[in-house]
């Protein structure tokens, strides 16, 4: 199952890249961290790919993998807007992949909304955001999760 | 003399003491995580989240079985533990069989999750989520 899931991530890398509008635009950042699942924490890894430049902000794909358990993890598909000041702040919104041991399959009780701030330090960067789940039946999440972590730009 | 004797007798006396407490006292224990992305939403009332219930009995052990419940928050981690029985022998692990229901205490409203089964080996431990029942699709 996880390598059906990284197969399907490196599907959805190429055809971000492949739709890519302005080639010498498509920054690849790579990025480890943690997300807060409730009380606990769980490492989750990151590809962020800068797809169009829009002038005021860059318009990226941003996807995030949540190793909740060996046999279920999370994939975040998000389409952020990154303004490019200090403390790049980012605001993104994504539908949630369930990745288990049992299937792969769309959650559709809720989707994901994030906003968020980065620091460069040269090729290095770190990051941080809170991410809301946002359910068309529940409305919002009673808290939100966070996620923190390092990032490589190429 | 008298006093290594007494204290090399005393060192094997602990030693046999802590092997034969060692030996009494083998677990497995399933480690289960609340991923369930609908209880999500819900949590705060004290009367929802995922219901979960275990059943261990180890293999190869006559007799009985154990069953535990427990009400599971959204991202909470619980360990169910299995203990062998007293009567020793040579076990090759427990079986947990798992079940579980989505509990909305708001609407009144439940979801079976339903379940599945788990064998960790004698003094060993594995980590599952809810995600890995076999009626999950209701989580998401």
């Amino acid at each position: 199952m996880a390598f059906r899931a990284f197969v399907f991530a490196l599907v959805m890398l190429s055809l971000t890249l492949a739709f890519t509008d302005d080639k010498a635009l498509a920054r690849i950042q790579v990025g480890v961290g943690m997300g807060s699942l409730g009380e606990d924490f769980v490492p989750l890894g990151r590809v962020v790919v800068d797809v169009l430049d829009v002038g005021i902000g860059v318009l990226a794909i941003d996807a995030e993998y949540w190793f909740i358990a060996a046999g279920s993890q999370w994939l975040f598909t998000f389409v952020t807007f990154k303004f490019p000041v200090l403390f790049e702040p980012v605001l993104g919104v994504a539908p949630i992949i369930s990745v288990s041991s049992q299937d792969i399959g769309l959650v559709t009780v809720a989707f994901a909304v994030k906003g968020g701030i980065g620091l460069s330090l040269g090729p290095w960067g770190l990051f941080g955001e809170t991410i809301f789940f946002v359910s068309p039946t529940y409305g919002f999440s009673d808290e939100p999760s966070f996620a923190f972590g390092l990032s490589l730009r190429f | 003399m008298r006093r290594a004797v007494a204290g090399s007798m005393g060192l094997l006396l602990l030693v046999a003491l802590l092997l034969g407490m060692s030996g009494c006292t083998s677990t497995a224990t399933l480690t289960i995580t609340n991923d369930c992305v609908a209880s999500k939403f819900f949590s705060k009332a004290s009367a929802s989240g995922v219901q979960v219930t275990v059943t261990s009995s180890w293999q190869e052990a006559s007799g009985g079985s154990n069953t535990e419940s427990a009400l599971m928050k959204f991202g909470q981690k619980r360990s169910f533990i299995a203990v062998a029985p007293s009567e020793g022998g040579i076990f090759g692990g427990a079986t947990f069989r798992v079940t579980a229901v989505l509990v909305d205490a708001g609407s009144g409203e439940n979801k079976d999750l339903g379940g599945g089964n788990w064998t960790v080996k004698e003094d060993g431990s594995q980590a599952v989520a809810i995600s890995e029942l076999s009626g999950a699709q209701n989580c998401r």
